[in-house]
């Protein structure tokens, strides 16, 4: 997801957090963000097709390994510890059932000029071991 | 988990320019479990490239303050999902109970299972309690949360490796596929 990004006198600052945007918001120091549904889902890149296919092939798995318990044919260790992983795949894939896939694009969010802006924000913070 | 990102907090207060000791051991491992911590969603660890390239991090931040719900309630479910999906997984391994395998290599199997379905179980309520009660200082109590994880690790992979032993000798008929299967196309 591209988040809210922030834009003081035309140039980037950080990634907003949801509190940070409330607060500025809630303070008039931005305009509020008008997003429907539709605009989020637009930013999603061709996902239904492949999300289709995934489930497609684990659903056929899962009825292999039924068809085969059925017809008393041997089922592997393997096969079990994959029914677990796909077990843990649709927990998955429930929660992020929504989320737009491969948003490059932040939401621009542009600071008014009248206000001094944020010294400091909280994505700007580095962990400095990484770096 | 929470034993790593009190580690991690108290070694690295959240400054931009805080020279961190690049020839410890200690920078090593930070680095090593940095991921991990992140992955457990308990807390935002930017990296500078991250912040770089102006991205949001993609995981962790559910505990962050925010106006919508308290944060130890989302806590709360990010613990009961985690759990429910440990136990959920450690008991579909269960349905490889009564495997034809050696003797040994079948009750490994169902130790391994039943730790993993264990773990969980003794995880929740001892964060859950931390978490309602908003206090993450290191307690003895930890030692069980902590010992469940590495229980929960060594099972898993005890598990796998048992899985790699069944090719040795595996049972007849386990490459005959399901009768009906073969008309349909399938990938």
């Amino acid at each position: 997801m591209g988040g809210f990004m922030l834009y003081v006198d035309g140039k980037r600052r950080a990634t907003l957090r949801p509190d940070e945007l409330l607060l500025f918001i809630l303070h008039e120091l931005v305009e509020m963000p008008v997003i429907v549904e539709a605009d989020i889902e637009d930013r999603s890149k061709g996902d239904r097709l492949s999300k289709t296919i995934a489930i497609l092939q684990l659903a056929w798995f899962v009825l292999q390994l039924v068809a085969r318990y059925v017809q008393d044919l041997p089922v592997t260790l393997l096969e079990v510890d994959t029914l677990a992983l796909v077990a843990l795949a649709g927990i998955a894939y429930c929660f992020w059932w929504k989320k737009p896939k491969d948003v490059g694009r932040p939401y621009a969010v542009y600071w008014k000029t009248t206000a001094s802006p944020p010294r400091q924000l909280a994505y700007e913070y580095v962990v400095n071991v990484l770096s | 988990m929470f034993f790593l990102e009190i580690v991690l907090i108290r070694l690295h207060p959240r400054q931009v320019d805080v020279e961190s000791p690049t020839d410890s051991w200690v920078y090593f491992v930070v680095t090593c479990i940095y991921p991990f911590a992140s992955l457990m969603g308990y807390r935002t660890l930017n990296s500078s490239r991250a912040v770089n390239s102006r991205r949001v991090p993609s995981l962790g931040g559910y505990g962050e303050n925010c106006v919508y719900s308290p944060p130890y309630f989302r806590l709360l479910i990010i613990l009961l999902i985690a759990c429910v999906a440990g136990i959920a997984f450690g008991g579909i391994h269960c349905l490889g109970w009564n495997f034809s395998q050696g003797h040994a290599e079948q009750i490994l199997w169902r130790a391994a299972s039943l730790a993993i379905i264990s773990a969980p179980v003794l995880i929740l309520p001892f964060w859950a309690y931390e978490i309602k009660t908003d206090n993450f200082a290191p307690r003895l109590a930890d030692v069980v949360p902590i010992v469940s994880i590495v229980i929960y690790s060594i099972a898993r992979v005890i598990l796998i490796v048992l899985i790699f032993m069944s090719f040795r000798s595996p049972p007849p008929g386990t490459y005959d596929t399901v009768a009906w299967t073969n008309p349909i196309p399938h990938f």
